[in-house]
């Protein structure tokens, strides 16, 4: 553990100065930490807070950079990679979750089990993201203002500072981004998924 | 529909948005000015107005699919597993449930714990598991519950079985039954001997909390689910895995935990300090303004406990007080050491913390005084080293350093008490005004310049009971201290007492003697008395180094008055004398030890000045970032000296043209800077300069006055107008009145600046130069070519002269001339 965070610690600190994309490295280890933590909360073993993407991105940091960083910047750089890697995450187990539903078919299965199976989230989720997926091809920006929100749990503040754009820019794109999609989740479901 | 139509839309949309609803369809025709298809797409998403309500609200997590718990933590009263027979339900935990169950074979009660998820890995994790559990299950302690076996169930689900124990937990027996500190403490003290037996087996319990604690009727202490965590942590190696981190209470682990890093029975300790913080105060002991794990987290790991005095509530009438102060002080600091982030700081076993308690329960010293005294006085040092001026004599040898050096086992009889003199002292002084009480930068400068005041106020009052060599000892203190917090008057002040008393007590060779005469040489050197400070350092070096050779002086010393020698001779214009002593100081790099490490990156920095200073701007870059290196590398990226690397090469960058870079850099450390220090401290002052001169080039004119004053101000009040940097600030500020067109108000303060540094440096010095040109350009502009030339060509001579004709800074000044 503790070599990895100083290795996410030397990445993401390279990754500030140059001021590029993130490494290709870092998203692999980054992925890994959420989902772990995104494990333990969807088993509810830590039931005494809410589930809130912000309050795991933010531990995700905290234990990934131990603290260590500095910078604000690079703590939104990393928000910035974490709300993208998050909405991976969730749809990733939403997408297995929905092939074992399917693939239940094949063994007769008991009411019991049956009663535990994912019902209607992870459908809505991958239908949220195919649509989030074809916002973007038309409008890039307001599809990561989404991302950073919804999946990242960013401020419209701190959306507005990484994606160096104003406030009232991303607030705007947020209202119309709901518009958009919230028409294209009733025409997916009137093409009867 | 085609890119340019659909580009428009969000803009209808968000204006129309904006609209009264009753107008919004006139405005929507309106903006779309005959486009039917643009009028319809715009339409057809207003037309979601409400419906949008319902979607992307939460959290993404709450769409997610939810893992299928295990069924076979589910149990009815009657069914049996594996020789139990299952009675009621007792509780459901994060980790699964607990039931009352009743033993077939014997007929005795147990507490059946079911852990919710399977256990993975297959049958060597399984073997490991049987192994830990043999272990546990040898724990034999009238306070711990005892763990009569641990299996795991047809369905991959570990279950154990523990002795019942019927009583309450812990937080809720300490609410209903009020009771007197010293039961309480007993009563804690019953919990210590238990984890302690726990401890001596090698086992560690990883998830102490109120809950797992259970106090009897007979007002006994049960300890339940030891080393649980653990059991259920490991892969078939013992190796810990991490996810039963995320199972902890995060309110009583501890920051290593959090980290994940190996637990240790200090772990515990800090778990036990948390609990009894809540057995005293009733709190734990972080303020929190929300309950998210976040910010739990972040607390634990970086944040301030409280005491637990001050948890107390504020109302409460006589007996509130009277527990109050019962808890300041002895208990306070207890609380507090069982706290600390670091675990080698804390009480090492829960048997230590025990003893602790016995002792505070007998009337004896507790060891946490003592700590916490330590403790203070090197936090606040770590606080406060790094609000020292930098381009100001780098006084950073520290008040814990001294402290240490006076405590060492060397010293002889009179020194010794001496050192208790002060050291009894002191400790007063941060009982009376505790830094560890204070929250954010603010409170903490206010707390600290508290302590600072009821020093200088003990000092007034009982100076004259004192020794003169307690007195001497707290003037250096309260110089240095000052020095830290920025209070430049007050710190020169105690500084020439301490001189001056030095002098009197001990004689030439003297360790002390010579770093007093350093110390004062540094002095002349903040009142521009630059020849003065010169020579005393010549006679003062040659004795220090030989000090140091002999062990008298640690490397950090010499290093320190390395560094204020070479910043002198820079100043004075001596830049190879003045690299040879930053050299020989970077020399000395690897001795010094790590709190003194932020030496190297700040005289690394000086020296990249210095570089430059004579013309080797290449080499003065690569060292600049050189330091900026070795602060980030020093993982003290967030720290005052880091921000003062980054200052300096962001003005490099400047020079070079990098202005993009340039920027981001001397805003990260301008960000840093107000986050960490007084502000009104000189290195705040360099990072305004910097930033001005920035701001000049770019032609922000407004925006490098504003900086420009603000960094004069921060100089004028630390020393005043003879300061070296201060006539930069007056460049900066007259020049850009000059460009933006106010030459009148631009040539008295160019006048005055030149001036300055025609009085203080030698007539070819390049700073002179910088003067002289930017006189010359406002001459300039303001019609005068006759009296601007002169001056212009002087600065283009002097900066060849001195940088050679590559060096960005002569090649602008000869681009100027044309």
């Amino acid at each position: 553990m503790e070599t990895r965070a100083l290795e996410i610690t030397t990445l993401l600190q390279a990754w500030s100065e140059s001021g590029g994309e993130a490494p290709r490295e870092l998203l692999p280890l980054v992925y890994d930490e959420l989902r772990a933590l995104a494990r333990s909360h969807l088993r509810h073993e830590r039931s005494d807070h809410t589930l809130q993407a912000t309050a795991l991105v933010h531990e995700a940091y905290l234990r990934l950079v131990d603290g260590q960083l500095p910078a604000w910047k690079n703590r939104t750089h990393f928000y910035g990679i974490a709300a993208r890697l998050m909405r991976r995450v969730l749809v990733d187990h939403a997408r297995q979750q929905h092939a074992a539903k399917r693939g239940a078919g094949e063994r007769p299965l008991a009411l019991e089990e049956a009663r535990h199976l994912p019902g209607g989230a992870a459908v809505e989720l991958l239908a949220l993201d195919a649509a989030l997926e074809e916002f973007a091809r038309i409008y890039p920006r307001q599809a990561r203002v989404v991302e950073l929100k919804f999946f990242g749990g960013l401020e419209a503040r701190e959306s507005a500072e990484l994606m160096d754009v104003s406030e009232r820019t991303v607030l705007r794109d947020w209202s119309f981004a709901k518009l958009w999609l919230s028409r294209a989740l009733k025409e997916g479901k009137a093409d009867g998924d | 529909m085609e890119t340019e139509r659909a580009a428009r839309v969000p803009e209808i949309v968000a204006a129309a948005l904006d609209q009264p609803a009753a107008t919004r369809a006139d405005f929507v025709r309106a903006a779309c000015a005959g486009d039917e298809e643009l009028r319809r797409e715009v339409e057809s998403l207003l037309g979601e107005v409400g419906a949008e309500a319902a979607i992307l609200e939460g959290s993404a997590l709450e769409f997610a699919p939810q893992r299928p718990e295990l069924r076979a933590s589910e149990l009815r009263p009657g069914e049996s597993l594996a020789g139990y027979r299952v009675v009621s339900l007792l509780g459901e935990g994060g980790m699964g449930r607990v039931y009352l169950a009743e033993e077939v074979e014997l007929g005795r009660k147990v507490a059946l714990k079911l852990v919710r998820s399977a256990l993975g890995g297959g049958a060597a994790v399984t073997r490991h598991f049987q192994r830990e559990a043999r272990i546990l299950a040898g724990l034999n302690h009238p306070n711990i519950a005892k763990l009569h076996r641990a299996g795991v169930s047809a369905e991959g689900a570990p279950f154990f079985a523990m002795e019942y124990v019927e009583g309450r937990p812990l937080d809720q027996f300490c609410r209903e039954e009020p009771s007197d500190l010293a039961s309480r403490l007993r009563l804690f003290r019953k919990i210590c001997a238990a984890v302690a037996h726990a401890h001596q087996h090698l086992v560690i319990h990883r998830d102490l909390k109120p809950a797992n604690i259970r106090v009897t009727a007979a007002g006994e202490p049960m300890l339940l689910d030891f080393g649980i965590a653990r059991l259920l942590d490991a892969d078939a190696t013992g190796e810990e895995t991490g996810s039963i981190a995320q199972l902890m209470t995060p309110a009583y682990a501890s920051p290593e935990q959090l980290r994940r890093e190996r637990m240790t029975t200090a772990s515990d300790v800090y778990s036990l300090g948390v609990i009894l913080c809540e057995m005293l105060a009733g709190a734990r002991p972080y303020r929190l303004t929300t309950r998210r794990v976040d910010e739990v987290v972040q607390a634990i790991l970086s944040g301030e406990p409280e005491r637990p005095s001050a948890l107390l509530p504020r109302t409460g009438g006589s007996a509130a007080r009277a527990r109050r102060r019962a808890l300041e002080g002895d208990l306070d600091n207890i609380v507090l050491l069982a706290l600390r982030k670091e675990p080698a700081r804390r009480y090492p076993s829960a048997a230590e913390l025990g003893a602790e308690i016995d002792r505070y329960l007998s009337g004896q010293p507790v060891r946490a005084r003592r700590e916490t005294f330590r403790y203070v006085a090197g936090k606040f040092v770590r606080r406060h080293q790094l609000g020292v001026g930098a381009t100001l004599l780098v006084f950073l040898a520290l008040l814990g350093g001294l402290i240490a050096a006076v405590w060492s086992a060397r010293v002889a009889q009179r020194e010794r008490l001496r050192a208790e003199g002060v050291s009894a002292f002191l400790m007063q002084v941060f009982e009376v005004a505790s830094p560890l009480r204070a929250g954010p930068s603010d409170s903490r400068q206010g707390a600290l310049a508290d302590m600072l005041d009821a020093a200088v106020q003990r000092l007034e009052n009982e100076g004259a009971k004192m020794s003169p060599e307690v007195r001497a000892e707290m003037y250096w203190m309260l110089a240095r201290a000052y020095n830290h917090v920025g209070r430049y008057d007050l710190s020169r002040r105690f500084a020439q007492e301490f001189v001056d008393l030095q002098e009197t007590l001990t004689g030439p060779g003297d360790p002390r003697t010579v770093l007093a005469r350093a110390f004062h040489g540094a002095l002349l050197f903040d009142r521009g008395d630059l020849a003065g400070a010169e020579k005393i350092y010549r006679a003062a070096l040659p004795r220090l180094r030989e000090l140091q050779r002999r062990g008298k002086v640690a490397a950090a010393l010499l290093a320190e008055n390395l560094n204020n020698f070479g910043y002198i001779r820079r100043t004075q214009g001596d830049s190879r004398e003045a690299e040879a002593a930053f050299r020989e100081m970077l020399a000395l790099g690897p001795q010094l030890p790590r709190e003194s490490r932020h030496l190297v990156g700040i005289t690394l920095a000086t020296l990249a000045s210095t570089l430059a200073d004579s013309g080797r701007f290449g080499e003065a870059l690569a060292t600049a970032r050189e330091a900026v290196a070795e602060a980030r590398r020093d993982g003290a990226a967030a720290s005052g000296w880091a921000a003062f690397t980054l200052t300096v090469l962001g003005g490099f960058l400047t020079e070079a043209g990098e202005w993009s870079e340039a920027a981001s850099l001397l805003q990260e450390s301008e960000r840093i800077l107000r986050q960490t220090l007084a502000t009104s401290t000189l290195w705040l002052g360099d990072n305004l300069r910097n930033q001005a001169i920035l701001a000049l080039r770019q032609e922000r004119f407004a925006e490098a006055e504003a900086l420009a004053r603000e960094a004069a101000g921060i100089y004028l009040q630390a020393f005043g107008a003879h300061y070296d940097h201060y006539p930069t600030t007056q460049l900066v500020l007259g020049l850009a009145q000059a460009r933006s067109g106010r030459v009148a108000e631009g040539e008295p303060i160019l006048r005055a600046a030149l001036k300055q540094r025609s009085e203080d440096l030698a007539a070819d010095h390049f700073w002179v130069a910088e003067a002289e040109g930017a006189l010359g350009e406002c001459l300039r502009l303001a019609g005068r070519p006759a009296e601007a030339e002169p001056l212009l060509r002087s600065r283009a001579d002097k900066l060849q002269r001195a940088f050679g004709a590559a060096d960005p800074r002569a090649a602008r000044a000869a681009r100027e001339l044309r």
